[in-house]
């Protein structure tokens, strides 16, 4: 009885998920090149704003992440490891310098340009520095922000969150780059895991591979950066810092993806199984962007001021700017 | 070995607190994972299935 009131409670968020993916599949066949995956974000923005999710269909929807996820260690099937193994070191340091510059960039612009005090400027630097929304919410366990700080620097990274999904493949276009070059550019630039997928995808599948490659080294330095603030606020920081907060904070899947990666490169698994695994992936991104287009909401983003969006746009013009430079340079 | 002894319960229930308890059980354990967790399960879980239609 439990198990079914459970499973029935998400049966009608899942029932529009696969109905907005059903509906950008054939939307997308209706126009020439244009990426399922991207059409997937639209349709269900243009439905969360219009109509919004219905209260019953919260708990289903809510299952968009862990889609993502999934999708995220399938993807591991169709990695290379020897062509990712050439470039690692590059990208390694590219996802260092970018975590953390743009921590101590942020940090510094909330303190000394606009003021901003208490636990707001790490939350902010944090979502813009690591991977968006999860990382604001880590680091604020880590500090123990209040609510309102924590949304208010949620809502500021969704913002930048919905403005990159859509800027960043338009760049991407104009600039000319090589699907790596994008893929790795989206990865150490844009904030949150979800969006940083569906801009690769935007550009090509292996772009996306790239991107969210990158973000997930990105995603892996959570632990680390977590740790270093509550180092930081020692003072008045209820936690201590250990190896069970780090591997707490540490995203799970990524070892999931990594396990993946490894079946594929040892030749275990066919060509046909590996084609059939990417359908899979494909299907669950699918249905994880219309989750992330319904989550997308202009109303909660107009309350945002104009203080944060400038802490959180300056490191993200800066760094942006930098590490293109850097990967036209390198890769 | 580990099976129930009370007659009485055999009785109420041949059929045991079985399929009702186990799928309760379970649920109550995928919920209690972390979301990480749950990916990798999931897509060990597809990566295994696509190994053993291979081998079939």
């Amino acid at each position: 009885m439990g198990a079914l009131a459970v499973t029935g409670r998400h049966v009608p968020g899942l029932a529009l998920l696969a109905g907005g993916a059903l509906l950008a599949h054939l939307l997308a066949g209706f126009v020439d090149g244009l990426q399922p995956l991207v059409v997937a974000v639209a349709v269900g923005f243009v439905l969360g704003n219009l109509v919004g999710t219905p209260a019953a269909a919260e708990a289903g929807v809510s299952s968009h992440k862990l889609f993502l996820e999934t999708g995220i260690v399938l993807l591991g099937a169709a990695v290379v490891i020897e062509e990712f193994l050439v470039a690692g070191p590059t990208v390694l340091a590219l996802v260092v310098g970018a975590v953390a510059g743009g921590v101590l960039l942020a940090e510094g612009i909330a303190r000394l340009l606009f003021r901003l005090d208490g636990e707001t400027p790490s939350l902010l630097a944090a979502g813009a520095s690591i991977c968006g929304v999860s990382a604001v919410v880590a680091v604020g366990r880590v500090l123990d922000a209040r609510g309102t700080a924590l949304t208010f620097a949620a809502a500021t990274i969704l913002i930048f969150d919905a403005i990159t999904l859509v800027a960043f493949p338009l760049a991407g276009e104009w600039l000319d780059l090589s699907a790596r070059q994008f893929g790795v550019w989206a990865g150490v630039s844009m904030f949150s895991t979800g969006p940083v997928a569906a801009a690769g995808f935007a550009h090509s599948a292996e772009a996306g591979q790239w991107a969210t490659v990158t973000k997930l080294a990105r995603n892996s330095l959570l632990g680390g950066v977590a740790i270093a603030y509550s180092v930081a606020y020692a003072a008045r920081s209820a936690t201590e810092p250990s190896v069970r907060r780090l591997w707490s904070e540490f995203p799970k899947f990524l070892l999931g993806f990594l396990l993946v990666a490894a079946i594929a490169n040892a030749g275990v698994l066919s060509g046909a199984a590996i084609d059939s695994i990417g359908m899979v992936s494909d299907a669950l991104f699918t249905l994880a962007f219309v989750g992330l287009g319904l989550s997308i909401r202009v109303r909660e983003m107009r309350k945002v001021g104009a203080a944060p969006v400038g802490v959180v746009l300056v490191p993200l013009l800066v760094v942006s700017i930098v590490m293109l430079a850097l990967i036209r340079l390198l890769l | 070995m580990g099976s129930d002894t009370s007659g009485e319960a055999t009785a109420r229930d041949p059929s045991g607190p079985s399929t009702e308890g186990v799928a309760a059980a379970l649920i109550d354990g995928w919920i209690a994972l972390d979301r990480g967790w749950q990916a990798l399960c999931l897509g060990l879980a597809i990566v295994g299935i696509h190994l053993l239609w291979q081998a079939v």
